[in-house]
């Protein structure tokens, strides 16, 4: 019985370390859990005229926002891609609504779901509705923010997937973008 | 004994079911004119003609629906008056008919489909007719109704959409009225128009997103958005429920699938290629 206990406690100390020290109780009645600080490191920071691209929104705790911005780039009417991540060690939260295609003054429809069964995966759509024209930027705006909670520590990565695409007023894609486009990674520490 | 006062007394034929008589399965409802002098009547019927076996006092009315009737039965019916005196000794020229006819299920279609529609119920005749409310005349069509018994109704159904750029049936449940040879008819909102998921996949010209719901179709339906029918860029295609308004509602069945592929019968994350999973 006495090496059971002494083994909990070695477990329990060696717990406390990996968290940095905290929040361990070597008296055997609360372990606290890990705190992971979120954080996002954009894949291209400073991007490039024509560029759909993930950028930080910022972080709160184990939560960091995900702008999905366009530079550069005029006739936007309407955006349809993907983003995947990884289910064991991250989750999607939410969505917020951009500053893009707001300019327009009309109203923008966003939908963002991750669909029924699937894991690591959001499919984004958001356009303008109706004859609202199109718009563009000529620095950086945000099309759409995805918020995300990291539930480890560790490097993530986010991407896009395929057939991700800007439409121009016609439903057409627009081309020229840089491709692919840039995403990232989120990071637990 | 001659009731004064009392004369003429004339049914004038089964009344048809309305507001002013409702009948139902097993029911018929009937009226007459008002016989000078009456302060009630009372209505006589049975299963041969003139030869009544059964009578209700329905009172100072002029119309009335007698229950309790067999189905699919001819019942003979007429109406003497009374009144302190008592009864008139003539009865009323006799009408008879089947009880009202009852709709109790109706094989629902999908838009898109051409079925053989199954009507279960009771009362039907030969000869009954079957059609839907006008205003859904155009996208729901009905042909080949027979009564195959007098309790199923069998009808080709064909629901729009049968092609691409027709006006879908709007979805949800519709007024079918059935009328037997003698007028007496029942109409209910049994028939139930289902969605079409498979139409979901609005921006079914681009290639590369074919068979899977994605921001193109939430895009291509953002771009009608608020067109009505009668609108000059309104698009049946993207009015996917048929209510004649391409809205927030036809985006929100794309919404509910968004991510899915088309297996060919429902709209599944497994249908998809994995690099979409």
């Amino acid at each position: 019985m006495k090496a059971i206990v002494a083994w909990i406690c070695f477990a329990l100390a060696a717990v406390s370390v990996a968290c940095g020290g905290s929040g361990g109780s070597t008296a055997g009645v609360v372990v606290e859990p890990t705190t992971i600080a979120a954080s996002f490191v954009a894949e291209q920071p400073s991007p490039g005229e024509h560029t759909v691209s993930m950028a930080s929104g910022g972080s709160d705790g184990d939560e960091v926002v995900v702008r999905i911005d366009v530079t550069g780039q005029d006739g936007v009417w309407a955006a349809a891609f993907d983003v995947h991540f990884e289910p064991a060690y991250v989750e999607y939260v939410s969505y917020a609504a951009g500053t893009l295609l707001e300019q327009s003054g009309g109203a923008v429809n966003y939908t963002v779901e991750e669909p029924e069964g699937s894991s690591g995966l959001v499919v984004v759509g958001v356009s303008l509705t109706g004859t609202t024209p199109a718009v563009g930027t000529t620095t950086t705006r945000t099309l759409v923010s995805l918020r995300f909670r990291v539930k480890d520590l560790g490097t993530f990565p986010l991407r896009f997937g395929d057939g991700a695409v800007l439409l121009d007023s016609n439903l057409d894609p627009l081309t020229g973008l840089t491709e692919p486009w840039p995403a990232g990674s989120l990071q637990g520490s | 004994m001659r009731i004064r006062g009392i004369c003429r007394l004339a049914v004038i034929g089964l009344a048809i079911a309305g507001a002013a008589v409702p009948s139902w399965a097993g029911s018929i409802g009937l009226t007459w004119d008002p016989a000078a002098g009456a302060s009630g009547y009372r209505v006589y019927y049975g299963t041969a003609s003139r030869q009544y076996t059964a009578s209700l006092d329905v009172g100072n009315v002029t119309t009335a629906a007698i229950s309790g009737l067999g189905n699919c039965t001819t019942w003979y019916l007429a109406v003497k008056a009374y009144n302190s005196v008592g009864e008139s000794p003539d009865y009323s020229n006799e009408v008879s008919g089947w009880p009202r006819p009852e709709i109790t299920s109706v094989t629902p279609g999908m838009q898109g489909s051409q079925y053989t529609m199954q009507i279960l119920g009771t009362n039907f005749q030969t000869g009954v007719a079957v059609d839907v409310d006008a205003a859904d005349s155009d996208t729901i069509t009905l042909s080949e109704v027979r009564a195959v018994s007098c309790g199923e109704i069998q009808a080709a159904a064909t629901i729009d959409p049968t092609t691409e750029g027709v006006q879908p049936a709007a979805v949800g449940f519709h007024r079918l009225t059935i009328e037997n040879p003698d007028t007496v008819y029942a109409e209910t909102l049994a028939l139930e128009v289902r969605i079409d998921p498979e139409r979901f996949d609005v921006n079914d010209g681009d290639e590369t997103t074919l068979d899977r719901l994605d921001g193109k179709d939430t895009a291509w339906i953002s771009k009608l958005h608020s067109l009505r029918i009668g609108d000059s860029a309104y698009d049946p295609d993207g009015d996917l429920n048929g209510d004649g308004w391409i809205d927030g509602e036809d985006l929100s069945y794309i919404a509910a699938n968004f991510g899915l592929c088309w297996s060919g019968n429902a709209w599944t994350l497994e249908s998809c290629p994995s690099d979409l999973q």
